[in-house]
């Protein structure tokens, strides 16, 4: 396949034999330190938790809001019943109790 | 460490290396980071050979894919604003270190050209001519069908003597 490719193989015989001048050993290259950072990995982890909070802290806002609405909540006609003297209804005496409120003084 | 893998491995070291060096666009300093996490992989057991094709071939396709992922990291790092951990090419910088300048010149243009190319044109280019693979070596490393190998040979080859003769 490659019988007339005379002229590139001879182009390709020169970059090769320039790259293997400097070839660092196999046992260099496996014991040195690694070179290779963790910084792009730790930039995507970055963006992932700026978008998560970008798009779920809003919904979480609208969940909590909604929540103590609902606790918050009072009907608009709560105050008709509030009549005079509903205080003696929620307040109601208990015989024993009052025994010995008069017993104590 | 398996260390038979490990002779094997380090048998064909500089055909490696030169292999990483035409994945990485002949960036030394990163063919070097390459080779150096592919050699990890291999020894650690996190890529396993499985004998379906030769230890070279199967090596090199490895090699391609490390250098691929590192390429994808650069990215990353270009993203955050990090400097690129490229250097140039200090062997090929040293100016008159060459016995002639014409050879010195010719593997410019050939190097340049070659960066011209698609990746998979400059990948077939590199592992027939360079590595003295076989069309269907080639497609093995690469993981592409024959016949999609022998057009990007083909192409590839016109291309590269066309952009040769522009620089020439």
């Amino acid at each position: 396949m490659k019988e007339h490719d005379e002229d590139l193989e001879k182009r390709f015989a020169e970059l090769r034999a320039w790259d293997r001048r400097a070839i660092p050993s196999f046992e260099a290259l496996v014991g040195r330190p690694r070179r290779t950072s963790r910084a792009p990995l730790l930039a995507v982890a970055a963006l992932v938790i700026a978008v998560a909070a970008v798009v779920l802290l809003p919904r979480l806002r609208g969940v909590r809001s909604e929540a103590v609405g609902i606790a918050e909540w009072q009907s608009p006609t709560a105050s008709l019943l509030v009549v005079p003297g509903s205080d003696l209804l929620r307040t109601v005496p208990s015989i024993s109790e009052s025994l010995i409120h008069l017993e104590e003084q | 460490m398996n260390s038979d893998l490990a002779c094997l491995v380090a048998a064909t070291h500089e055909e490696n290396f030169a292999w990483a060096l035409g994945c990485c666009r002949r960036d030394r300093r990163e063919a070097e980071d390459v080779l150096q996490a592919v050699y990890l992989k291999v020894l650690d057991g996190r890529a396993r050979f499985d004998g379906r094709s030769s230890l070279k071939t199967w090596l090199f396709a490895v090699i391609r894919r490390t250098a691929a992922q590192h390429r994808r990291l650069a990215w990353l790092g270009r993203l955050r604003f990090i400097p690129l951990t490229t250097t140039p090419d200090a062997a090929s910088a040293a100016p008159g270190a060459d016995a002639t300048v014409e050879v010195a010149e010719r593997r410019e243009q050939l190097a340049q050209a070659l960066d011209r190319l698609s990746r998979r044109q400059r990948e077939v280019l590199l592992l027939v001519f360079y590595h003295e693979h076989t069309v269907e070596e080639a497609a093995g490393v690469l993981g592409i069908g024959v016949g999609s190998a022998r057009t990007h040979y083909e192409r590839g080859k016109a291309r590269l003597r066309l952009l040769l003769g522009e620089a020439s």
